[in-house]
């Protein structure tokens, strides 16, 4: 058995995000990135980039055996701009992106099209250039979807920006519609991005799955949805996805990373079903395992001590929205004795078995998010004090309140549910039920047609979106799920976070506007996000952890002792 | 008998139109359509208009409807359901609002599952019900008998959803054994891991049928057995088997046949828990997806072809019997 945390394994190595754009250019930090993308062949074999354990010498060959529930995007398949769900995970394996910057640890940057990047900005409130210098050499692999084997360059990101910006649908339209001033391939090899102002996120941003750069003679073709050819580490050949059944990746025999990747490539089956999933696991027609609880966890490696886990943070979460726009929930009184009412102790013990940690507007862990006695004092469990702000606002002890909720099988809200309605109801909250299905859920929630809800799983990086969750326009900017607090002031402080590239002070900004806003009663109450406990059989090795989705972008290191 | 079986197909006809308004109107009950689920999480009120529009969901569902202003009633060339059953008349059963992928093409891809998973579930449920069921009726309160009666009762107890979870747990659990996931194995190409595949769904989902069967046969053969012309049979000084084998059983099984022929009829239409246990893409798991995504075109055009197979199921149930039983004269 082979069972360390999350936090054992990350190793921080804080450094300031201006030494390290300084270091950027001049290359030096090329010595971080080796670290993260190069534990080359031969090495000591220490983990580099959060990689789990010491792990011997790489041993090429072999395919890795996948088994999920999550399926893919069934309007869109494997479009990397516009699907979403499984898709986000085939993205990252078969195309590239310029840079992903950490959003966990800021710290940390893959570089993958582009090999370097440079900043230039006049002072901290001016827009900034951020100027990518394109590797040389990446290269397409043979294929049978008419893709001319040739290297990347600076035209493709321009043309994959150019779609985004053009389809309101795609994923990162929000980013790259609302921050890129202007952007250009200088030449083949240094790709031009101006943005319209300064913007914390934006290497995490241009980094993320859905912002992956297809050859530009791909994003034309009709097979986008259904096959993947690109500069990443894999491909997807035509007719190797099957919609709901299977996904199958091969390797990239001229990747750009020498070596790389270790495996032959991917066979990725759906299987809708947890018990499914158990046995695939078991059996060994997948080599990784999601468990549902700790208790899993330690069942399965009690009985087997051929597996290995390893625990992270999930960054999702489920949350309670209140729409400020109608009674009760415009008293600020009201929203504050429904956060008081949540015991998130609970939901730690009873859904996630311990494994799970309270959230305050901000989640943990993401950057910014406050510490556990802060937010004990600022929103802790007390039903009393519910009962209190109840009686102050309607001069009775109890109040009727309406809240709608998806019925559709989603993960865990079924767990929630019961937890939540109990503990309102003892906090002076006569719950009427409105259970949706999702499509019904989905339209009252888009047109913000609701009193309060509990909301999907959310699962988000950075402290943008959650933030977003309180402000006017609501998370997707546009007005739509979520109106906020309604508070110019607050608005102006949330968006006054997005704007300040120092990591420091976009930290403590991040803590103090959080602290507005539980002064003025959060609209929306994030209950506990939990840890992601995945099995791995022993034989599979440095699988990326501890870094979230930039993970993804170096599955090219894992490799199977078999 | 050509005169009942026209009769019959006209009455299914009808039968299948209510059912179409029946569906049509339905899914439309309720709130939110594929539009919504299409759209994306980013997508406004404009956009999901756009979708609405592109799919035709914002035409008036039937070509005649309600107004409130005079004259009060609209007619509409461009509408939901006389487009769906044009289609349907034509030999397109439409597309997916979700893919646009022809509804045609999908069945093709998953019916071969469900089929194959009816075959198998039958032929264990035929030679599992009846054998046992016959063995209970001729040892009736035998020893022999109280062990099948029992484990046919226990058969109908217990949820096929808990006995397919059973029998993908334990066999990991014990031996580190599950059934194939990741697609349909073609028979053809690997017949092993193709019955490793469909023969323990097969197996649950002739559990209760098999049950259901076994019961069947051992009350219907004790009733014709207490019956004149067995009776006859034997004073003629027939050996038993032949008494049972030719002339009991087969009058027998005349309800032993219309139960069955509506559980193959059912069986047509996938059988969704058990298709999403064992992640078979079948008929079932189809519907299910498609119920989850609102996508009316499919989920309508499904039910309808459900609705002909039971239709169609007991058009052959009915013709049966006047084989099996020379009594039985449709006119």
């Amino acid at each position: 058995m082979d069972k360390t945390s999350y936090w054992d394994r990350f190793r921080r190595q804080r450094i300031t995000r201006r030494r390290m754009l300084a270091a950027t250019g001049v290359g030096a930090a090329g010595l971080l990135i080796a670290a993260a993308c190069d534990d080359d062949e031969g090495g000591d074999g220490e983990p580099s980039d959060g990689t789990s354990v010491p792990s011997g010498t790489p041993q090429p060959g072999g395919r890795y055996k996948w088994s999920t529930s999550v399926i893919s995007d069934a309007t869109f398949g494997l479009d990397p701009h516009l699907a979403i769900a499984a898709g986000l995970e085939y993205f990252a394996r078969t195309y590239n992106v310029l840079i992903n910057r950490s959003a966990v640890d800021d710290t940390t940057i893959v570089y993958d099209l582009a090999e370097s990047y440079e900043v230039i900005s006049e002072d901290e409130t001016s827009p900034q250039t951020y100027n990518f210098t394109i590797r040389p050499g990446v290269k397409i692999p043979p294929n049978n979807l008419d893709v001319p084997e040739r290297d990347m360059d600076a035209e493709d990101a321009v043309a994959t920006f150019e779609r985004i910006k053009a389809q309101p649908l795609a994923n990162a339209c929000q980013f790259v519609c609302q921050y890129f001033a202007s952007h250009a391939a200088t030449s083949p090899s240094l790709y031009t991005v101006t943005t319209t102002k300064p913007y914390a996120w934006f290497e995490f941003n241009i980094g993320r799955a859905i912002s992956t750069i297809p050859p530009r003679e791909f994003l034309e073709s009709a097979k986008l949805t259904s096959a993947s050819v690109g500069g990443g580490p894999y491909s997807i050949a035509d007719g190797a996805f099957v919609d709901g059944e299977r996904v199958a990746l091969e390797k990239n025999p001229v990747y750009w990373d020498t070596g790389k990747p270790y495996m032959d490539g991917y066979d990725v089956i759906i299987i809708p079903d947890r018990p499914g999933l158990r046995a695939s696991f078991i059996s060994e027609q997948s080599y990784q395992y999601g468990a549902a609880s700790e208790a899993e966890v330690a069942e399965l490696i009690g009985d087997h001590d051929v597996y290995k886990a390893s625990d992270e943070p999930s960054y999702t979460f489920i949350g309670f929205a209140m729409n400020v726009l109608r009674p009760p929930w415009d008293d600020p009184r009201i929203r504050k004795a429904a956060m008081h009412a949540i015991n998130r102790q609970d939901y730690i013990d009873r859904v996630y078995g311990g494994a799970a940690q309270a959230n305050g507007i901000v989640h943990w862990p993401v950057t910014g998010a406050l510490d556990p006695a802060e937010l004990e004092e600022l929103q802790g469990y007390n039903p009393q004090m519910s009962k209190d702000l109840i009686r102050e606002v309607t001069g009775q002890d109890s109040i009727d309140i309406t809240v709608m909720f998806p019925t559709s099988p989603i993960q865990e809200h079924e767990l929630h549910l019961p937890i939540f309605i109990d503990q309102m109801t003892q906090a002076g909250f006569n719950v009427n039920q409105v259970p949706l299905d999702l499509g019904g859920w989905l339209t009252a929630y888009r047109a913000k047609d609701y009193d309060a809800s509990l909301s999907l799983n959310q699962i988000y990086e950075t402290a943008e979106i959650p933030l977003d969750f309180q402000h006017s326009k609501g998370p997707a900017g546009s007005e739509i799920y979520a109106g906020g607090l309604q508070d110019p002031e607050i608005d102006a402080a949330i968006d006054a976070t997005k704007s300040i590239t120092n990591f420091d002070e976009r930290v403590e900004a991040v803590k103090a506007v959080q602290r507005q806003i539980y002064e003025a009663g959060p609209a929306f109450l994030p209950f506990v996000s939990p840890l992601s406990r995945t099995i791995y059989w022993n034989y599979v090795k440095d699988v990326p952890i501890g870094l979230g989705s930039t993970g993804l972008f170096l599955v090219k290191n894992v490799w199977l002792d078999l | 008998m050509r005169a009942y079986i026209i009769r019959r197909l006209i009455s299914g006809v009808v039968i299948l139109f209510i059912l179409s308004i029946v569906t049509f109107l339905l899914l439309r009950v309720v709130a939110g359509d594929s539009a919504d689920l299409l759209c994306g999480l980013a997508c406004d009120e404009e956009g999901i208009e756009q979708f609405r529009e592109k799919l035709g969901l914002n035409d008036p569902y039937f070509p005649i409807s309600l107004t409130g202003e005079p004259p009060f009633v609209e007619f509409s060339r461009d509408n939901q359901y006389t487009t769906w059953i044009k289609d349907l008349l034509t030999g397109n059963l439409g597309s997916a609002a979700i893919n646009q992928k022809p509804l045609i093409d999908t069945m093709q891809q998953r019916l071969p599952v469900t089929v194959e998973l009816l075959i198998i579930t039958v032929i264990f449920t035929v030679a599992v019900g009846v054998p046992f069921g016959v063995i209970s009726a001729l040892y009736r309160n035998s020893f022999s008998d109280y062990i099948v009666r029992v484990t046919a009762v226990l058969g109908l107890a217990l949820p096929s959803f808990w006995v397919a979870t059973l029998v993908i747990y334990f066999p990991s659990q014990w031996w580190s054994y599950s059934p194939p996931f990741g697609g349909m194995i073609s028979f053809v190409d690997d017949p092993w891991g193709n019955l490793r595949q469909f023969v323990p769904p097969a197996a649950v989902l002739a559990l209760a049928s098999a049950a259901g069967i076994m019961r069947l046969t051992r009350s219907s053969l004790l009733e014709v057995m207490r019956t004149d012309y067995i009776r006859t049979a034997r004073s003629k000084g027939l050996q038993d088997r032949t008494v049972i084998s030719r002339h009991a059983l087969k009058n027998s099984m005349i309800p032993v046949i219309t139960v069955l022929g509506l559980q193959v009829a059912g069986l047509l239409g996938g059988s969704v828990i058990i298709e999403f246990i064992f992640g078979l893409p079948g008929i079932g798991l189809l519907l299910y997806e498609s119920l989850l995504r609102r996508d009316y075109q499919v989920v309508q055009s499904m039910t309808l072809y459900i609705g002909a197979a039971v239709i169609l199921m007991n058009l052959l149930v009915d013709i049966s019997y006047a084989w099996l039983d020379p009594r039985i004269r449709y006119s």
